[in-house]
């Protein structure tokens, strides 16, 4: 099999996602053994999750590396990555919010061992939705 | 109970990200800063009992997530958990195939495409649990393992929250590119 099909196949994904962990799987890598971590052969789609933690750096070097050098030869994997990568900023960095000037004075002048502990809440405003 | 000084110094450089990360929870400034306040306080009081050396930063995001949690379940202002339905693994990515221009990064195209209050409408739009998961990943930056701990969940359940909470961002924000018309309504 080769990397022929984009990560838009249905098929491509569905059934990566059970040969990912099985020693036959797509000739690319079919020569690297099932690891215990659990991150067997990759292929061209791997599992979003494979991915996730690659974006998140939750792999160890040796994972990192064979991931590297799959997507070196996998420009769909590549592009789907950049994806996923980017959709990772863009909540980065859409939702940040500054604080209010003198928040920190606030917060500090009122730590005292006799601070009530749970400052009352406001009263629940139907009006006004959660989000 | 600490000396004021030393924890003010200390704790003080993470004000602004747990800020931030308090209005995306609490839905409202004044919410947010109520938050933050309690955080400090309940922090100042139990800090002779964190140990020094150990990840401050997670520390007092626990402290936050606890009292947000207690909050919401004071005033039960939304149910407890709810889950997301199952969507895709690249529901967006597909979609936004046909939309994507060559030469122009993922993410330039991504910030054009979402303003900000849409960005932060779907983020909080999320059930609770996997808002926290999201948010603690992509804008705060924690490992699964330091979720983990803030959320006192499996580092398992914090990868699959992360993997369902950012399809179902994914699949809102797709929503709002679709009734602005930016993006073309699929045919299937």
């Amino acid at each position: 099999m080769t990397n022929t099909n984009g990560p838009t196949g249905d098929q491509t994904q569905n059934s990566d996602h059970q040969s990912a962990n099985r020693p036959d799987g797509p000739a690319s890598l079919a020569s690297e053994p099932v690891r215990a971590d659990g991150i067997g052969p990759l292929s061209c789609t791997p599992p979003l999750e494979h991915l996730y933690r690659l974006l998140d750096d939750d792999l160890d070097e040796s994972q990192r590396a064979r991931f590297a050098s799959h997507l070196d030869e996998c420009g769909c994997c590549e592009t789907l990555l950049q994806f996923q990568a980017g959709f990772r900023q863009l909540v980065g960095m859409r939702c940040h919010t500054d604080p209010p000037p003198g928040l920190a004075d606030r917060v500090f002048r009122s730590l005292s061992p006799s601070a009530p502990l749970n400052p009352e809440p406001g009263p629940f405003d139907p009006s006004q939705p959660p989000d | 109970m600490a000396d004021q000084a030393t924890f003010v110094e200390d704790t003080e450089p993470f004000m602004r990200s747990l800020y931030s990360h308090a209005v995306r929870l609490a839905g409202s400034s004044t919410d947010a800063e109520d938050l933050v306040q309690e955080t400090y306080l309940r922090a100042f009081r139990s800090y002779g009992s964190f140990e020094t050396g150990t990840n401050l930063r997670a520390w007092l995001f626990r402290i936050l997530t606890n009292a947000h949690i207690n909050r919401y379940r004071a005033r039960k202002r939304r149910p407890d958990e709810t889950e997301l339905d199952d969507i895709e693994d690249l529901y967006l990515y597909r979609r936004l195939q046909d939309t994507a221009r060559y030469g122009r990064s993922a993410e330039d195209q991504l910030m054009e495409l979402f303003s900000e209050s849409e960005v932060v409408e779907a983020v909080e739009g999320l059930p609770d649990a996997y808002r926290m998961a999201v948010l603690l990943a992509d804008v705060q930056g924690f490992s699964y393992k330091e979720i983990a701990e803030i959320l006192d969940v499996p580092v398992g359940t914090v990868m699959s929250r992360l993997h369902r909470g950012r399809k179902a961002l994914q699949k809102e924000l797709y929503g709002f590119a679709e009734a602005r018309g930016l993006v073309a309504t699929p045919s299937d």
